[in-house]
């Protein structure tokens, strides 16, 4: 199994070189002089040759190249030139917040919407079954940010019940988790996995006999159906959290709450470039890792993967 | 063709997106025509006569802006979704037919496309080319060639092994005729069901792009701009992005309902849906 950890982890090396480059190299594409771009239109001459000289601009790309993969190697992503602090200490400050969100968000998601799709099974076409998959189809063609909005003016502005602008001091911190999370909820996207996954499994001869057996229907569903149907689950469940950090853009501007995300968003509003190099490097990076993530708990639950994955 | 519109889902899909492109056609008959004017004494007008989705912050109606905004909406998605088709097909029929280093090289540039939330990687493509009318489909379209290379990719490396390919090249077919003639005919249907998906998902990343505010820019309305417009006066007056945003999630499901069902009819084992 270690080695399977390993050797996922290791293969990710190469994926997260190339996610430097391509923004090392976007970046450079972006069009204008790097110095004055980096800069702003404000800066003078003098800044820029300054500039120039000690973000070693003035030397090939190559060099350049060898220096900022120093630098990401250091955890040194340069300096925000709209707040002059480290991209990475800034990015630090607001990561764990990002991090919180896609946590509890995934995870109270992921518990519902499981939960319905394990009723729509169960109750394979009828009533309950149909509202269910009329209810998730619907979910998951709304945008985030729309669903997003309404809860925002049902929530915030009719109820009163959650901040309006989740980034001041004065909001108690579990307040700026209710809203991106029932947006996350409203989703849906859980539902019709674990749907068809379930019914895939209840065909299997097992579930037959357990039945024949006489064993209760909430062990049969949930023991034998759910516990064999995880896989799929379990991969939809990783994807998701994948996809929560660009979540995260969207709901963090939404809600107005500080993370990685609304980094990201200033950041390309005010052209701060080192701080869309850093906030898109770290965004890039968190997806791989949770992909791995995901890939060592599915070998995890389910051995044969491990075996074919290390043979 | 019967056993077609016996897919509910198919259909559903269908009639959604018809009626929105009907609507979208007809905006110069079934509208004032004028969605740009400004008209400040009539602003924030509630639905009403004359205003069926009422007026947003400048008195423009939103009914027209919308209509009008879909034009450039769908437009956009079309040309972003046969780009990246086109593109993604081509990659990942090379890829899997070639093999070898091509495949591995082509694979390796595509785990990293991968790595980049695709909202992420039209923000930095829009930087790049700067967002406008023109540009919006590459920085829309781009990020979803890996949804077609990897489909293509699998169902070319199975078709390769198949015996009418294998007839094929033994009757000195060369590589660019297996492809076309043999190998792309048989992904075709698949496309399909991810060109439906990703239109679906170019529409909302049109108009996620267009709520963050690096969409479309002014004056052209497209529906990311109108939902931009009108998300500061949400609680005032929701009208605006909420009508926007409707039309925007009944194209989505229009479009992801056709992809379900082309999938579940070319699938008959997964026909278990009851929508």
């Amino acid at each position: 199994m270690i080695s399977y950890i390993l050797k996922r982890i290791i293969s990710a090396v190469p994926t997260l070189l190339g996610v430097f480059l391509a923004v090392f190299f976007a970046v450079r594409m972006i069009p204008g002089d790097p110095a004055e771009v980096m800069l702003g239109a404000n800066a003078t001459q003098e800044q820029i040759d300054i500039y120039r000289e000690s973000h070693g601009l003035n030397r090939s790309v190559g060099e350049q190249l060898v220096i900022a993969l120093k630098g990401f190697a250091t955890g040194d992503l340069g300096t925000s030139v709209s707040y002059s602090r480290p991209v990475s200490e800034m990015i630090g400050t607001a990561l764990p917040s990002t991090i919180e969100l896609a946590l509890v968000g995934v995870v109270i998601s992921s518990v519902i919407a499981v939960g319905l799709g394990v009723l729509a099974a169960a109750k394979r076409g009828r009533w309950p079954d149909i509202l269910i998959n009329i209810l998730s189809t619907v979910g998951m063609s709304l945008p985030t940010f729309y669903i997003g909005l309404w809860v925002l003016t049902i929530f915030a502005s009719k109820l009163g019940i959650i901040p309006v602008i989740s980034n001041r001091p004065d909001i108690p911190h579990y307040k700026t988790l209710i809203g991106p999370v029932i947006t996350m909820v409203l989703g849906l996207t859980l539902v019709r996995t674990t749907r068809s996954s379930m019914l895939e499994i209840m065909e299997e001869d097992f579930i037959r006999t357990a039945k024949a057996k006489g064993v209760s229907r909430k062990s049969i569903l949930f023991r034998h159906a759910l516990g064999n149907a995880l896989i799929p689950i379990i991969t939809m469940i990783g994807y998701n959290l994948a996809s929560a950090m660009a979540g995260a853009i969207v709901l963090e501007t939404v809600f107005v709450r500080n993370g990685i995300g609304k980094l990201l968003i200033d950041a390309i509003t005010v052209r701060d470039y080192p701080m869309i190099q850093g906030t898109a490097l770290v965004i890039a990076a968190l997806m791989i890792a949770a992909n791995i993530l995901t890939d060592i708990i599915v070998a995890l639950t389910d051995p044969r993967i491990r075996v074919t994955g290390e043979s | 063709m019967k056993s077609i519109l016996k897919n509910k889902q198919i259909v559903i899909g269908g009639v959604l997106i018809l009626l929105i492109v009907l609507l979208v056609l007809l905006a110069p008959l079934i509208t004032s025509g004028d969605y740009s004017s400004v008209d400040l004494p009539n602003k924030h007008l509630a639905p009403g006569p004359g205003h069926p989705f009422g007026t947003d912050y400048y008195g423009r109606d939103v009914w027209t802006r919308i209509l009008y905004g879909g034009r450039i909406s769908l437009s956009v998605a079309v040309c972003a979704t046969l780009l990246a088709a086109v593109c993604g097909t081509l990659i990942g029929s090379v890829s899997a037919y070639f093999g070898g280093a091509v495949d591995f090289i082509i694979g390796r540039i595509m785990d990293v496309f991968m790595s980049f939330p695709m909202l992420l990687s039209s923000l930095i493509i829009g930087i790049i080319l700067k967002a406008s009318v023109r540009t919006m489909f590459l920085s829309i379209g781009i990020p979803c060639i890996p949804m077609f290379y990897r489909m293509t990719r699998s169902n070319t490396l199975s078709i390769r092994e198949r015996g009418f390919t294998k007839a094929a090249v033994s009757m000195g077919s060369g590589p660019m005729r297996i492809v076309l003639r043999h190998i792309l005919p048989n992904v075709l249907p698949h496309i399909l069901v991810v060109f439906s998906s990703a239109m679906g998902g170019c529409i909302l990343a049109e108009s996620s792009l267009g709520f963050l505010g690096f969409g479309i820019p002014q004056p052209t309305p497209s529906w990311g701009l109108v939902v931009n417009e009108g998300k500061s006066f949400m609680f005032q007056c929701p009208w605006t992005a909420g009508f926007a945003g409707l039309f925007i999630a009944l194209t989505v499901l229009g479009f992801n309902l056709l992809g379900d069902g082309i999938r579940d009819y070319l699938d008959p084992k997964i026909r278990n849906s009851y929508l």
